[in-house]
């Protein structure tokens, strides 16, 4: 009696393990590999994911390297290789470096799809960006035109508005592209704007950006009229340069900044205008195109990611315009991240 | 044969005149090419700046001359930074007496693994701190998930905006002689009598100069390799808590990376990496050598691409003047000797 028992158990047992093993192989396997893992943005970006796995009923999941390696990276493009995902979609650290394994990968059938990576796609199905990179680069422009504007002051080309530019590095493309956007913007529309110096490479840390403000507030004086942080802290690090010295009514400050973090700056009035884009919709959409790819549908301009609206597609690059654009405290605290 | 010695050829024989020197050249160099760099406000904002590297530069130095090396200092910092800033934002403690006095026992705590490990394992502490810095840094980041902290009370806030001295500029602005620079040169002047004046003191440059006859000449190892590696914990914690009032913002990431800065420093001080060797003044102003360049870069409006290449240069530079004089040193000794 005990024996048939366990007899029945077990044959039930296997047959619920082979039965999930089935509906499991029916679900697509997305693997979303970022820079790295457990850093606040790449927990939102982990949202959107979980977001889209759950309403398009895919295994999608998001991991990453604890340093910001591409070595790592690349390793860990390469065991989801082998281990047989269907579709890999990657923030690169370094997007040179990956492109051997985005050719093996793509060689067996993996879906490849990159982020933050518009100008690296040889190897790549698509990039998918949640923003227009040269609307994204001109924003901050238009800020500070219009806060020039307000001031009442009159600025012509012998009597310039000087600004300066924070990146992350000289070497961050994104950030120096939307630099380079911006300079050939202004110089084309705005000639009474004047970059004073070339980029610094500080935006990424708080007091790196606070002690060059501070020596470019004493090298320049009332000549500085606006600091532009494409990194997401180098507003920040201005912002507290510019109330340390009583300017916040002088200096404009505009730029990349977490939404969470810029709320106290932007209600001061130290930060004028801050701007970015959510990972979270970065994350959800890349699973969606993915799982589009999967299905077999072609992907064309016109396309819509639902709650982002239509595609629009530039060589390999997919975007959607989402960028955040935040003017007062409480535009950036309705963004929730 | 006595040989006299004035007191010029004295000063021409130390490393710090000539550290001494290159800062009074660059400065007036600087000067010249725009007169700004030599205005008091520059300069106290300069010295309240560069506070976190020149607290952990003389830890550091504590370190180097006892013949070992820290590289771990920033994950401890960071660490002490970290506690500190989760204690006093979330259970909101606005008292800024429990904020510099608590990343110092923490400091410590890590500092002291360092020491028990280096004595323990002889593993040169290169490798040892390396991976301190590894296994430190990576259980934050796993336990805060890399969450940044910056909603601080407002005693917190206030501190940081304490003068020792205040003037106010041509636009009615105040600024002055920071709190946290007064904090720097006590730290130093503890540091130098503790080299100095303090038993510990010889015994750290015993150790460091040769840790085989302080051995045999009956000093405990033990408790000068945990005392060195106890004291740049400590310097970190108070360096962390300095550094958070600076960024008004705690970032798990944010301190991590600058080792070599710090290293830095202290060698083009004087202090040097074989141990036995190196000065309170001599780190003091290799911190200010950093300082002047990377203020002085900017204010002589070079571009960014240019920066780590002066940096560079001028490192080598001095360093090289430091190991010529020490070669003169060593030659005239052994010449005497001989």
């Amino acid at each position: 009696m005990r024996k048939k028992f366990s007899v029945i158990l077990l044959i039930l047992g296997l047959l619920m393990v082979l039965f999930f093993t089935v509906a499991q192989a029916k679900s697509y396997e997305i693997a979303v590999v970022v820079k790295i893992a457990g850093i606040p943005w790449f927990n939102r970006m982990a949202e959107g994911v979980k977001k889209a796995a759950k309403e398009l009923g895919v295994n999608a999941y998001l991991v990453g390297p604890s340093t910001a390696d591409p070595a790592a990276q690349v390793q860990m493009v390469e065991d989801l290789i082998t281990r047989g995902v269907d579709a890999l979609c990657v923030v690169p650290n370094d997007a040179k470096s990956l492109i051997p394994v985005f050719q093996k990968a793509k060689s067996q059938g993996i879906v490849v799809l990159t982020h933050e990576s518009p100008f690296e796609t040889t190897a790549v199905d698509w990039d998918i960006e949640t923003i227009d990179s040269v609307e994204y680069g001109k924003l901050p422009i238009n800020a500070i035109v219009r806060k020039l504007v307000e001031s009442g002051e009159k600025y012509t080309e012998d009597n310039p508005a000087g600004f300066v530019m924070l990146v992350g590095s000289l070497t961050v493309p994104l950030h120096n592209y939307w630099a380079d956007v911006a300079v050939e913007y202004a110089k084309t529309n705005f000639p009474f704007l004047k970059e004073l110096t070339t980029r610094l490479p500080t935006a990424e840390s708080v007091a790196d950006s606070r002690a060059a403000v501070l020596d470019l507030i004493t090298t320049y004086g009332d000549k500085l009229k606006a600091v532009i942080g494409w990194g997401s802290l180098g507003p920040i690090g201005a912002a507290q340069a510019v109330q340390e010295k009583g300017l916040q009514d002088e200096i404009i400050v505009v730029g990349s900044a977490i939404p969470s973090t810029v709320v106290p700056y932007l209600q001061s009035g130290a930060v004028d205008y801050a701007q970015l884009w959510d990972p979270a919709d970065a994350g959800y959409a890349m699973v969606y195109i993915a799982k589009q790819m999967l299905e077999g549908k072609t992907i064309e301009s016109g396309m819509e990611i639902p709650r982002m609206g239509p595609i629009s597609i530039n060589g390999k690059v997919i975007s959607v315009n989402q960028i955040k654009m935040m003017w007062t405290a409480d535009d950036a605290a309705s963004l929730g991240f | 044969m006595e040989i006299k010695r004035n007191p010029l050829s004295r000063l021409t024989k130390k490393n710090e005149f000539y550290l001494f020197l290159v800062l009074i050249v660059l400065s007036t160099f600087l000067a010249i090419s725009n007169p700004k760099f030599l205005r008091l406000e520059n300069i106290f904002d300069l010295l309240r700046n560069n506070t976190f590297l020149g607290i952990v530069a003389l830890g550091e130095l504590v370190v180097l001359i006892s013949g070992g090396i820290d590289v771990s200092f920033t994950a401890i910092a960071t660490i002490a930074q970290y506690i500190m800033g989760f204690i006093i934002s979330t259970y909101y403690i606005d008292n800024i007496l429990v904020a510099i006095l608590l990343p110092i026992p923490i400091g410590i705590a890590l500092g002291a693994i360092n020491g028990l490990l280096v004595y323990y394992t002889r593993v040169h502490p290169v490798i040892i701190t390396i991976s301190t810095l590894n296994a430190f840094y990576g259980l934050l980041i796993f336990l805060s998930k890399g969450t940044w902290i910056y909603n601080f009370p407002p005693s917190f806030r206030r501190f940081a905006q304490l003068k020792l001295i205040t003037l106010v500029n041509e636009r009615g602005i105040k600024y002055g002689l920071s709190i946290f620079t007064g904090i720097w040169i006590v730290v130093a002047i503890i540091t130098w009598l503790i080299l100095k004046y303090f038993p510990i003191g010889r015994k750290i440059y015993a150790i460091g100069g040769n840790l085989e006859a302080a051995r045999r000449a009956g000093f405990n190892i033990f408790r000068t390799q945990l005392f060195v590696y106890c004291y740049i914990g400590a310097l970190s914690g108070l360096a962390a808590f300095v550094h958070a009032q600076l960024t008004q913002m705690i970032q798990p990431n944010a301190i991590v990376g600058r080792e070599l800065d710090v290293i830095a420093a202290a060698i083009l001080g004087g202090a040097s990496v074989f141990g036995g060797s190196g000065s309170v003044a001599g780190a003091v102003m290799g911190v200010l050598l950093i300082a002047v360049i990377k203020n002085g870069l900017i204010l002589m409006k070079l571009p960014a691409y240019w920066h780590q290449v002066v940096m560079g240069a001028i490192i080598i530079i001095a360093a090289s003047i430091s190991a010529l004089q020490r070669k003169i040193k060593a030659k005239r000794e052994s010449v005497s000797v001989g």
